[in-house]
């Protein structure tokens, strides 16, 4: 007989064996980087992430056949979206993360909510919370989900791999001034990227300096600002390459937009999502970016630092001394 | 108009019972996790008829764990909204007034901001915060809201609008200035969200106090019938005005603050179902009152059944719902009675 498909949209008991629930199978006790005691069964065979960025994380630690449920917006490695759904991170659906029987919920303080976190407790649900603030904490929460959840020599070689690439890029940018950018997080309104942010850090390992110096984690920036403090570089996220180009065509348009330098002179940066979520991707992120703002570190002939293992999309660029769309493409995989 | 006898509200009430009632069985039926109506039925007998032992895990974990509670909570909260929306109504004489006219669900959002900043690990933390600020802001509308020593409606109206909107402008102030992480979820509590499950002793707690709020305001239904004429003639006829509106004012601003602290400000129910069941049963308060209560609960239920289903498993807030849907409902009842 052949098993049904796995339904996606509805959330349903899947037929992946389970311990059974009640018994005193054995529980680690450990404290997750919210400071949240909680003790997860072991081993760990069902879980439910409750973030895209943690989606990419137990995929990137080969974890993928174990998550039974993921959010709506889970959408990267493509296995993700076959997953089970659980609603958007902001509001789960508590019923269909209950009814997946998960040993562990892996959710992240950045995105989802403490309710969230508190309903499921309530119903006896072990629930890790990651907190990563800087790159070296994205790593660092690889490594320790991957000790957690049984994939402890995955966790440290790709935690290994990953700090190895960071070095090398440390290498090839040392003695360079950094170029000041801004990270245009969101356009309308203008949502930049403050102190204290994974973002913020993996801009400087990238070469770049934030024009913007602010307490706030995702400030709102007056256009005003932007103007007298003019960076080099505009910086954009997004994979959707039609949207940004409608985008950044339009601001060339819009007033104040026009008076920076940055958008006369056509300097922006699009990069992958890759750098906007703080799950291992985010190294291929930081090396988008760093060839993109120093493509003379990276002349042909210099080898290739990022990991075939892990995704690494190509970055579009617009040179400054070349006409309007379409963007020449350069970079990316080998 | 039909003289109100017992027998015509309790007819009228059990008519409702048994509209909720099959509204709450849909309502367990509905979900992201579903069911048949006869897997339900044998397990909900199983667990009313004491076998609990045969009930199924996922029935346990889904139904009894959390579609359950789930439903009761929005019994309650459509109930006291709804309850303190008619309170409201009367005690300020416009058909305008909503149970948060006067800022109790500002002041409780306000509250549960704060506790949100200052210790977002504590689970009971929010709900608790959002009490006190509604009681703070009962309060502070209720000194604000005298005149010569008694609450008049005008002012007190008046003194709740401007109360709600500094409130209001509080909240955006801290959410632009503060955007902590921890305050992603207000979006969504300030639109409603029933979500959240709350302890079994909170929830008691909680029906509890809708009873004891409710029932003051109901010992004044008709005493309401007459001030509804007019604060003079009331008085000429014997109503002790200021006590009929200081308890008025009080029981609706609980059962607001109570509704609002676990469920945050779902929006309409406590405006339209007044306006509907007075459509219905007419204006007589011993009967708008408790037919109110039920018909809240109808609204609630039915709208949060819709929200948690229409787009599976991902939730819609409530709150959206009770305005998405109650609003054609209104304006059709309304030209109805007017055609």
């Amino acid at each position: 007989m052949i098993a049904p498909p796995v339904l996606c949209g509805a959330a349903r008991p899947q037929s992946v064996p389970k311990e059974n629930v009640t018994g005193s199978a054995s529980r680690i006790e450990v404290k997750d980087e919210t400071g949240r005691v909680i003790r997860i069964p072991q081993p760990v065979r069902r879980i439910v992430s409750l973030a895209p960025s943690v989606t990419e994380t137990l995929f990137a630690l080969g974890l993928g056949d174990r998550v039974v449920g993921d959010t709506d917006f889970c959408d990267y490695p493509a296995e993700a979206k076959q997953k089970a759904r659980i609603g958007g991170p902001v509001n789960p659906n508590i019923e269909a993360v209950a009814a997946l029987h998960p040993d562990v919920v892996v959710a992240t303080r950045e995105i989802n909510r403490p309710e969230s976190v508190h309903s499921l407790e309530q119903l006896g649900i072990a629930v890790y919370a990651t907190d990563p603030q800087t790159v070296e904490q994205v790593l660092t929460s690889t490594e320790r989900l991957g000790e957690l959840l049984g994939a402890g020599d995955a966790g440290r070689l790709l935690a290994a791999n990953l700090r190895r690439r960071l070095s090398e890029l440390d290498r090839r940018l040392a003695g360079l001034p950094a170029k000041s950018v801004l990270m245009v997080v969101w356009l309308d309104p203008l949502i930049s990227v403050g102190r204290n942010t994974f973002l913020e850090d993996a801009l400087r390992r990238a070469g770049a300096r934030s024009v913007i110096d602010s307490p706030q984690s995702w400030p709102t920036i007056d256009l005003e600002r932007i103007v007298r403090l003019q960076p080099e570089y505009l910086i954009i996220s997004n994979d959707n390459a039609q949207q940004v180009q409608r985008e950044l065509a339009e601001l060339q348009q819009r007033p104040g937009w026009r008076r920076l330098d940055a958008v006369r002179n056509r300097r922006f940066v699009v990069l992958s999502e890759a750098i906007s979520h703080p799950s291992p991707r985010l190294v291929d992120g930081i090396e988008q970016l760093a060839r993109a703002l120093y493509p003379s570190q990276f002349a042909a002939g210099a080898e290739f630092v990022g990991d075939p293992l892990l995704n690494c999309r190509a970055f579009v660029i617009a040179p400054a001394s070349r006409p309007p769309f379409p963007y020449t493409r350069s970079g990316g995989c080998p | 108009m039909r003289p109100l006898t017992l027998r015509r509200v309790l007819w009228s009430c059990a008519l409702l019972a048994a509209v909720l009632l099959g509204i709450v069985l849909l309502a367990l039926r509905l979900g992201a996790v579903p069911f048949s109506f006869g897997d339900l039925g044998q397990n909900l007998w199983w667990l009313v008829s004491g076998q609990s032992e045969k009930i199924s895990t996922d029935f346990r974990l889904i139904m009894v764990d959390i579609r359950l509670p789930r439903i009761l909570l929005g019994i309650v909260v459509g109930a006291a909204l709804s309850v303190a929306g008619a309170g409201f109504q009367a005690l300020l004489r416009n058909p305008l007034a909503d149970p948060y006219v006067l800022g109790v669900s500002s002041g409780a959002a306000l509250g549960a901001i704060l506790a949100l900043l200052a210790a977002p690990a504590l689970p009971l933390m929010t709900p608790a915060a959002a009490f006190v600020g509604a009681a703070a802001t009962i309060a502070a509308v209720y000194f604000l809201g005298r005149r010569q020593g008694q609450l008049d409606s005008g002012t007190l109206l008046l003194a709740g609008i401007v109360t709600a909107s500094f409130l209001s402008a509080t909240i955006m102030f801290l959410m632009t200035t503060l955007a902590s992480r921890d305050l992603r979820g207000i979006a969504f509590w300030l639109m409603g969200d029933l979500s959240v499950s709350l302890p079994r002793g909170l929830l008691w707690l909680l029906i509890a106090g809708f009873f004891a709020a409710a029932g003051a305001i109901l010992t004044t239904a008709s005493d309401l019938n007459v001030l509804l004429a007019g604060e003079r003639e009331a008085m000429h006829l014997g109503v002790d005005v200021t006590r009929v509106k200081l308890v008025v004012y009080i029981s609706a601003s609980v059962l607001t603050g109570l509704a609002v602290s676990v469920s945050g400000a779902i929006g309409y129910v406590g405006l339209l179902v007044p306006h509907v069941m007075r459509m219905i049963f007419g204006s007589d308060y011993r009967l708008l009152i408790p037919t109110s209560a039920i018909g809240g609960a109808i609204t609630i239920v039915l709208a949060d059944a819709l929200a948690r289903t229409v787009i599976a498993p991902t939730e819609l807030p409530v709150g959206a719902m009770t305005a998405m849907a109650g609003a054609p409902v209104f304006i059709y009842l309304l030209r109805r009675r007017l055609a």
